[in-house]
């Protein structure tokens, strides 16, 4: 997002701190798309998105007006969104994270495919098994870069890091995952 | 992996994304059109980055619109708190709560350190003569000497000159007599 943007946001915010219900629907629907990806690289399950959304919606309502730089909202909404993911698991007797690549779901799991796309479907998930399997820091900014087709500088901003550190990190993912998929389990993990 | 691997790796990375410069892409053009290694390894590296933002998407694909999550969270959240946001999330309440609770808090402490003795000043002493020889003597004060816990630290004294101008002095307990900071036409 650009200067004008972040102040835009930056106002949106504001304003939905003062109680506007309008501000705060648009700055959410902005942030949607990396908010759900974010939430997706913690806990590797798209069936409990939906309820995990939900219930950062809810903390985000109900804690806007303790908002106190409105430019950092972003980062702000991270860090609730990772503490809410972590309160429903824990609600359920789970930990975060607990990503098992052989757990990784895709959406509409159960729904029946013709057997041209069965094929697809298998190395989609064998593909995505391998995104979770990345350790959390790598895949969190994958999913944010694929999902929320979020710039390095959101992305930077969002996850409190250096544009550089996102950079290495996106570029060491993407290499893990190739290594991966074609059999090399035991990658090293360099340090970021 | 070496620092030259790494930093193509980067170029592709941000060519991928969108994100190179100008002249990054000169230099990621350079290093492709020099390596045919680098030009395969490029191809893979776009084949993966669809594969993974194809698999990503599909991951993630369906679940409820963010407006129907948004209107569920809106009646499932507190209306307390969204009233006590629409009020205090404005800056000149946050400022004006700041000031009152710093003047409540001021009061208490203040009435917290004040003993109650020494809330009222003592009464000024009547006023004190010059001797007839001209040789000012210095007033004692009327007010009665200070009970066992009763926190006084100063009395109050009236002195006319034989001028007839007016001195208002302020004797503390240890014995000591100070000019108060003015004097003149009491």
């Amino acid at each position: 997002m650009t200067g004008p943007g972040r102040q835009n946001e930056a106002a949106l915010a504001a304003a939905a701190r003062q109680g506007d219900k309008g501000a705060l629907q648009e700055i959410l629907r902005r942030n949607w798309g990396w908010l759900k990806a974010l939430l997706y690289s913690y806990t590797g399950r798209a069936e409990n998105l939906d309820d995990i959304l939900q219930d950062v919606c809810v903390r985000v309502i109900e804690k806007i007006g303790s908002l106190r730089e409105p430019e950092r909202f972003r980062p702000w909404l991270a860090t609730l969104a990772r503490n809410e993911a972590t309160v429903f698991y824990r609600r359920k007797g789970r930990q975060l994270p607990s990503v098992d690549p052989s757990e990784i779901t895709l959406a509409d799991d159960k729904t029946a495919l013709p057997p041209e796309q069965v094929e697809q479907r298998e190395a989609t998930q064998q593909l995505v098994g391998a995104i979770g399997g990345l350790p959390e820091k790598y895949r969190e900014v994958l999913l944010m870069a694929c999902q929320g087709r979020t710039s390095y500088d959101d992305m930077a901003a969002t996850l409190d890091v250096p544009v550089t550190t996102i950079q290495i990190r996106l570029v060491r993912a993407r290499r893990m995952v190739q290594e991966r998929l074609v059999g090399k389990e035991q990658v090293k993990i360099p340090r970021t | 992996m070496n620092m030259a691997n790494e930093m193509l790796d980067i170029l592709m990375g941000k060519h991928l994304d969108g994100e190179i410069t100008p002249d990054e892409q000169r230099l990621l053009d350079q290093f492709l059109a020099d390596d045919a290694a680098a030009r395969e390894e490029f191809g893979a590296f776009r084949r993966l980055h669809e594969q993974i933002r194809s698999a990503v998407e599909q991951a993630l694909d369906g679940g409820r619109p963010m407006e129907a999550v948004f209107d569920a969270a809106w009646r499932k959240s507190s209306p307390a708190r969204r009233m006590h946001n629409r009020i205090f999330g404005r800056e000149w309440a946050l400022t004006a709560a700041g000031l009152a609770a710093g003047l409540i808090l001021g009061f208490v402490i203040h009435g917290m350190i004040m003993a109650p003795g020494e809330s009222a000043r003592p009464t000024p002493s009547p006023l004190a003569q010059y001797p007839t020889d001209g040789e000012p003597l210095w007033p004692s004060s009327s007010t009665p000497p200070a009970t066992p816990g009763e926190n006084r630290n100063v009395d109050w004294y009236t002195v006319t000159e034989p001028s007839g101008e007016q001195w208002l002095l302020e004797g503390y307990r240890r014995q000591q007599v100070m000019p108060a900071m003015y004097y003149g036409d009491l």
